[in-house]
Order: C-alpha cells, then structure tokens, then sequence
C-alpha cells in the first residue's frame, strides 16, 4: 500500500470551559478521536454540516491550531515535532484556497504582490529573485487562466470567480503537494464553479496534487472526489468511494443528507445550431 | 452599486490609480461642507506656509514696537486693529498660523506614531502583554490631557519642542485603544490567516497585512484631532506654558488681549477666529474623508 | 384562473453611480397568482433581489429611478401609492425573508419583544389580527405576545411560549431563519417575497424551511416568491419559475416544463453547469465570461456575447417574449425546441 501523504490520527479538539462575569460556558469537544488518510494524487472529499468540527480539522491540519489529543502526519512526520524552522518548511507544502474568495485576499495588495507572496516567505527553499518572483507570478496567473496584465490589479476590480482563481495561484506559488480547498466553490455561481471545478480538475491532472476538498456541497464532492468521508458533531460517521457512499450509504446521517440535498434532473447536451 | 463596476474594471486596461482617486473624489464631492472643509484647510496650511511673509506689516512679526500706533480701532489700514504695543493683529495672525499648524501637526504625527505601536502591539500580542499595555493606556487616559501636558511642559522647561512633546505624550493613548480594536479585527480576517498558513512571520503579518488595513481609521482620526491639537497648543500658550513672545503664536495672542478685555475687544477678534476656522476646518475635512475611506463608519 | 395576486409589467429601474446611468431591470414582466410560488433564478447581478426589494419599495431613491413599468397588488398600482400606505402594505400584506438571518435581528432584544412589536404595528393597520384566540380584556400586549408565540409553534420551533424570552444568539442559523419566517407571516400576508432563505443554512435545515414555505401555500394560499441560485431549491419548491439575466425576465413558466425542457439558452447553461449523478469528472460545462455591464449593455440581447446560438439578429434587436409551450415563455429568437428528456 502506498504511504499517504497525510495521516490523521485519533485526533481531538476541546475547547476548555470559560468562566466569565455573566457565568461559565461548558467545554465544546470539536473533534471527538478523528482518524483518516490521504493517499498521494487522490481528492478526499470531507463533507459536513456547519458545527461538524470540519474546520477545526483543516486548521489544525494547517497547524493553526494544536490539537488536543493525536497526531496529524504529513508524509509520515509528526506535525507536533517539527521546530519552528521545519515548519515553516511545511508550510511550503501544505497549502489553502479558501471558501470567501471576496475576504481571503488582502485588499491593499495587487495581484502581483498576492502570488508572490510565498515566493518571498519561501525564497530560502524556491531561490528565486525579483525577477524570477514575477516571471513565476505571471506564469501562475496563466496557469489558472488569467492574464499577465492582471498582475498590478487590486482584487476589489475582479469577479468573484476570478479572485477564486487568484488564490488558487497563490495556494500554487511555493509549489504544494496538498493542497486543502475549504468549500473553494460555495460562494460562486454555478456558472462560475463549474469553471473553478473543472480548473483543479486540469492542475490535479498536471501537477499531480492531492486534494482534501471539504464541502457540504454534496453534488460538489461526487463530481470531483474519489473517496469521501463524511463528517458530523466531531465523529467521523462514514468513509469510502464516493459511488459506494453515494450509491449506498450505511449510516443514517449519510442517508439523512443524501435525501436533504435538492436535486435537478437537467437534459443531456445538446450540439449548438 | 459597485459591484457593478468590477467586470469592467478588470477587463478595461487603465490606470488604475488614477481611476480610484477619481472615484474618492467624486465621493468626496458629493458633500458639500466637506469641500468646505478642505478649502477652509487649504487656506489655513497656505497661511502657515506664507503667512509671516504676505503679513501687511512684517516688521510687527518681528516684534517691532510703536507705541504711537497702540490700541488703534479697526480701520482699512489694520483691518483688525492694532494691540498694545501698537502692532498689527492681523499680521500678528497671520504669522502665528505656522506656530499653531506645525505643532498641531507635530502632536498628532508623534501622537499617532506613538500609540499605533502601542495599539498594534497589544492587539496583535494580547495574552499579558495587552492587558499591560492597555491598562497603562487607560491610567494616561484618566489623567485630563492638557493638566498632564502641563505637568510634562512644566517639567521640559518652555519652548516649541517641549510643547510638542508634552502635548503628545497626553495623546497617544486614544489612538492606541484605536489601534487596538482595529488590529484585533484585522487580525480575524480570512487573509491574514491565509497569510499565516503561508508561513509569513509575525512581523510580515503585522506590518504587510493587518497595519495596512487599519490606516484609514488612523488617517481619519488625525484629521478630526489636528482641530484639537491646534486649541491644545494654543491653550498651553493661552496659560503661558507654550511659545514664548515674541513669536506669534494664537493662544498667547489671546492670553495677552484678554487682560483688554471689553474696552479693546478686537485685539482678541483675529486670533479667536482664526482658531474657530481651523478647527471648524479640520473637523469637517475629517467628516469627508471618513466618508471616502471608512464608509462604516458614517453617521 | 384565478385574478393575479401581484403583477409586475414592463418594469425598467436605473441607478446613478459613478460611471454613469446603470439599467439594472430593463422591462421585467411578472405575474404571481395565489398558490404559486415562483422561483426567481440567475446569476449574481440579474436584478433578482433587486426586483423583489422594487415590489416592497424598499429601493431607495435616489439613486435608483423607476423610469417605466407599474407594480400592481391586487389591481393596486404600488409605484403610485403613497408612502404611509406602503409601508402598511409591507408589514401587513406583503412578508419579506431575506438571506442572513443574523443580521435581521436585533442581538440585544428578546425574540417575543422583536415579534410583539411586529405584531403590534401589524395589527395597528389591522386590529382583528389580534382578536382570534386571546380575549380582549387581557390587553393587546398580552394579545400579540400570544400571537408571537402561535407563530413560533406553526413555523415548528418547540416550547415556543418558554423561547419569546431568548435572545437571538441562544438561537441557531435555522432557527433564526424560522423566527424571521415567523415574523414576515405575522401579518397574515398575502405574498411572501424570499430572497436567498436559506442559502446560509446547512442542507438539512434548507430542507426543512423549504417543506415550511410549502405547507404555508397549502394551508393559507398564500404566493410566494422565492429568489435563490439553487436550481435544485427551484425544482423541489417551486411550482413556477423565472429566469432572470442582466435585468430582463428571459424564460418563464412552470416549473416541470422550464426543467425539463428548457428553451432559452442561458437556463440550459446554468443547468449544465450542476454538477449531475453522472457526471464524468472534468466534463461539467462551465458557461464563460460575465454578466454585462449593465451601464453600457451590448445592444439586442444581452446574452448574445455569451451565448453559442447567438446571431446578427440576437446582436441588433431585443426578442420579444414568445411562447414556447401553453404557459412556457422565452425571449429568445433561437429557443431550443426538443423532446422531452429523460431522467439524467
């Protein structure tokens, strides 16, 4: 068997009580002993409704928040161990598109300044200068469809399509091998996440990434994942291929969304004329 | 509606500046006293830049006397009158724009300066290291500002520096608890988190991310505080702490024409109202720009 | 057929911004009769929240101008209709939910005190609101705090007496959404007007508060109409639905017929790009560029630049709205006719 390239284990999440003036607030156990793996190359679709514990788990994959009990490995290394310095190093290999494509990038910024940034954060392991930032910036940009004369644009004077695009190029930038999307599409048209779904789709395929794509979207995650796992108050409550969850599931919640989830038969295409 | 505008925008090669500050402008614009505001301002930072020299009676600036000439009404020759030791009001007036304006700028500038680092650091630190912070800032703050730039003039010795200085050691800590409230929104932001899973330093994140982001705020504050800097200074000059005579400054201008109180009443008019326009003018500058670059924060 | 709850004909609404003259509705057509509930669909920046706001008047004006078009509620004409009596119609007869059900509420009141109060002023224009079940004598607080808590129970939130003395953080997302469903429906109203109810809301939820505006058609044959992005909302909600594109209605009709055989170009578009059952990743059919600017609109149809049916005709001249089907309206010169489709 392979060895996946990130390996949850047994992983909890409590946040202690708060005593405060006007009384006490009890302990909330975000994640309750969650295990899962990736294996290099496939898309791990994580779906769960919100207070499911979903993104408690991508921070603390992100090792913006430590959890309480377990362990996370990526490629086999105990996150918690790594020093400061390793980290860092990590960072450059583990990377976010975010799902607010309209708050996730910094307004004061241009584009060119956003996509090179982890370029510059990372210019110890990516040795580029200036120079090399900007051909790199303007050949991302390319990348994810958009052009080199975007790059001294500040964010406000793009769609919300495109902005998704921006970050995703910045996700690219320091060269990720995984790559977390948290709900990338939830704010977007139809029309435009069709695009942006078909977009990772074409990077996986070239770039040979792996995926953690969490959603709640579940039409989303059958399109574009190969296993999924389904995830509610804390407890992972079902895990597999996508077609066996979607074809059969066994857990009452996995069949509670699946029945929830408006559907809409749509006629096959047509050739224009 | 500006949403509207953004296909455009991005598919419309341009300069980009430009177009922003055109689209501030015509929001600037469509208030009235804001324009107002920024003429009554224009008129008073080009007095402090010319004023001793366009004054009609540059000799009075540079405290010629003529004892001939004291206490004269207002006439077409002193427009404002003359004072007690016969010099020009209007001149004198004129002249003491500069003092007033370049330590009005000074308190806010070191002021500013002074409580953004303390305002950033505690909000982007918190733990310990805020409630220090802060509490030190709220015991400045209970202290009545112009007694503390008094104790602080006092303990400095006179002179222009020292007023300056006093006067902006009592005023650092509104920004700070400003700063503070900003930095710890800012600090939310989807951005700043993505900046962090990046792998940015926290110093990166502070200075690159969260700081930018909360300078319209600060500008808009130090543009309403200018006014009050300005009536500071020219009350520590008024008790006779600031700028000593000869040099023309408004406050003690003021100090010196209430002792003719009412028999020489315009001895008091042109300073008076030269600071009712220059805080009137800053305020209402301010109000416009917080409507361009903190529209939340309107009304 | 029964005589039209609401009517909106050749609507045109502009708004002055900075770059000019913006014509965000150009010339919507409308028709809600009592038990349908009309879906209202289209990308961001169609003028679809924008229509439903225009039927409460809640667009301010300036800047936004009603240049043409008439707005009828039962045969009244609101564009003409003076504020105080808007303003009546809106609490009473007309009920609006709106996408964040966070923002609707006041955090620092009780909920019983923000539905009192909506009964209240409701029944200031209707007194007999408050009359069904409680006695007079006890007072027309006590009267509407009653009515509050009927409401509560009908939109299924449990132990509703005990819950008017919460405050809305104690409440979760779906929640919030019921109580503000609660409080559109306390004035009995005629039309209820739902601008994106529950894409904020978990699916499960959605579920639940889509099943709710249903059975408040069945039981009091109320229209509603129900801007969302989710075709498949449309699908299981609605009963018709309206296509809507850069400001003009471009496909109307039932909801089976517009699904299943849609004829406008754009609604075979935005339903190619669901992702479907069966699917083959990397074949879903995004639909390129954006909307137009709406200040200098391409002239003639205003999907023409996108659409791949488009021709010299659909680039000169708007196409009137034409039938496809009894009841299936499209604009469009070249509508897609076909079969019925089975089953994806």
């Amino acid at each position: 068997m392979v060895e996946p390239i990130l390996e949850i284990q047994g992983v909890r999440k409590t946040y202690p009580a708060r005593r405060s003036l006007f009384g006490r607030s009890a302990a909330v156990d975000a994640l309750k002993g969650v295990s899962l793996a990736v294996t290099p190359g496939e898309s791990f679709g994580l779906v769960g409704e919100s207070g499911s514990g979903k993104t408690t788990l991508t921070r603390s994959i992100l090792r913006l928040e430590a959890p309480t009990a377990g362990r996370i490995l990526f490629k086999g290394e105990d996150m918690a161990r790594l020093g400061p310095k390793a980290l860092r190093t990590l960072r450059a290999r583990i990377q976010i598109v975010f799902q607010d494509p309209y708050a996730s990038l910094n307004p004061r910024m241009t584009v060119e300044e956003i996509v090179s940034e982890p370029m510059l954060v990372h210019r110890d392991i990516l040795r580029l200068d200036r120079a090399g930032r900007r051909d790199r910036a303007a050949e991302l940009l390319a990348l994810v469809g958009l052009s080199t004369q975007h790059l001294a644009r500040n964010p406000h004077e793009f769609s919300g399509g495109q902005r998704q695009r921006i970050g995703i190029a910045r996700a690219l930038a320091a060269g990720p091998e995984l790559l977390l999307l948290d709900e990338p599409t939830s704010a977007l048209d139809v029309s435009v996440q069709a695009q942006v779904l078909n977009l990772l789709i074409d990077l996986q395929d070239r770039l040979g990434l792996t995926y953690l794509f969490i959603s709640h979207d579940l039409a989303v995650v059958r399109y574009l994942c190969d296993r999924v796992a389904l995830i509610h108050s804390g407890v992972l409550v079902e895990e597999g291929p996508t077609r066996e969850i979607f074809d059969a599931p066994q857990s009452d919640y996995a069949r509670m969304l699946l029945g929830a989830a408006p559907k809409v038969r749509v006629p096959p295409a047509t050739p224009s004329g | 509606m500006s949403k509207l505008a953004d296909p455009i925008a991005a598919t419309a090669a341009g300069p980009v500046r430009r177009e922003k500050l055109a689209r501030a402008l015509f929001r600037f614009r469509q208030s009235r006293l804001s324009l107002l505001g920024a003429a009554i301002v224009a008129l008073v930072l080009f007095f402090a830049l010319l004023g001793s020299v366009l004054a009609p009676y540059p000799d009075d600036v540079r405290g010629s006397v003529s004892t001939a000439a004291r206490f004269l009404a207002p006439s077409a020759a002193h427009p404002f009158g003359t004072n007690e030791v016969g010099q020009d009001v209007l001149s004198l007036t004129m002249a003491g724009t500069t003092v007033s304006v370049l330590a009005g700028f000074g308190v806010v500038i070191i002021g500013s300066l002074l409580g953004t680092l303390v305002g950033a650091v505690a909000g982007f630190a918190g733990g310990l290291v805020d409630e220090a912070l802060m509490r030190f800032t709220d015991l400045v703050l209970t202290i009545p500002s112009l007694i503390l730039a008094m104790a602080i003039a006092a303990a400095l010795g006179p002179g222009f520096e020292n007023m300056v200085l006093a006067i902006s050691l009592s005023w650092w800590p509104g920004y700070a608890r400003l700063v503070r409230g900003e930095v710890l929104a800012a600090r939310e932001e989807v951005y700043v988190t993505a900046a962090r899973a990046i792998g940015a330093s926290p110093a990166r994140v502070l200075f690159r991310h969260i700081l930018p982001n909360c300078l319209s705020p600060i500008i808009v504050k130090m543009s309403l505080d200018m006014g009050f800097a300005i009536l500071t200074v020219a009350g520590l000059g008024f008790i006779g702490i600031g700028v000593r005579p000869p040099t023309p400054e408004w406050g003690t201008l003021l100090s010196t024409a209430r002792s003719y109180m009412p028999d020489y009443w315009w001895t008091a008019m042109a300073p008076g109202m030269a600071m009712f326009l220059a805080v009137f003018g800053f305020n209402l500058l301010g109000d416009g720009l917080r409507d361009v670059l903190d529209p939340r924060g309107r009304r | 057929m029964s005589e039209a709850l609401l009517e909106i004909r050749d609507l045109h609404l502009t708004m002055s911004s900075f770059d000019g003259l913006a014509h965000v509705l150009n010339g919507v057509d409308l028709t809600v009769r009592r038990g349908e509930v009309w879906g209202v669909v289209g990308e961001s920046g169609c003028g679809k929240s924008l229509t439903g706001l225009s039927i409460s008047r809640l667009v301010p004006t300036p800047p936004a101008r009603y240049p043409q078009g008439s707005i009828r509620f039962e045969g009244e004409d609101l564009m003409r209709l003076a504020p105080h009596r808007m303003q009546a119609l809106r609490g009473k007869r007309i009920g609006m939910i709106f996408q964040d059900p966070t923002t609707n509420l006041n955090p620092t009141v009780r909920i019983g005190e923000q539905l009192v109060d909506v009964a209240l002023a409701a029944a200031s224009h209707d007194p007999s609101l408050l009359d069904d079940a409680t006695p007079q004598q006890f007072g027309r607080r006590r009267q509407a705090r009653d009515l509050a808590a009927r409401l509560l129970e009908r939109v299924g939130i449990p132990d509703a007496q005990a819950r008017l003395a919460s405050y809305p953080h104690e409440f979760s997302g779906g929640m919030r959404q019921r109580v503000l469903i609660a409080m559109a429906l306390i004035g009995r109203p005629d039309l209820l007007i739902a601008d994106e109810p529950t894409t904020a809301l978990d699916v499960s939820v959605q579920a639940q508060i889509l099943k709710l505006i249903q059975s408040m058609v069945a039981d009091h044959d109320i229209g509603v109409i129900l801007i969302t992005h989710n075709l498949g909302v449309v699908a299981e909600t609605c009963t018709h639905v309206a296509v809507m594109y850069a400001g003009n209605v471009v496909e109307t009709g039932p909801v089976a017929a517009v699904i299943e055989r849609p004829a406008h170009p754009y609604t075979r578009a935005l339903m190619a790009a669901i992702p479907m059952r069966d699917t083959p990743r990397g074949q879903l059919q995004g639909l390129p560029g954006v909307v137009p600017d709406l200040i200098r609109p391409p002239p003639g149809c205003r999907f023409a630049p996108r659409c791949d049916r488009a021709t010299a005709e659909c680039r000169a001249r708007f196409p009137g709205t034409g039938p496809v089907a009894p009841g299936h309206a499209v604009a469009c010169y070249h509508p897609v006719r076909q079969p019925k489709i089975a089953d994806g």
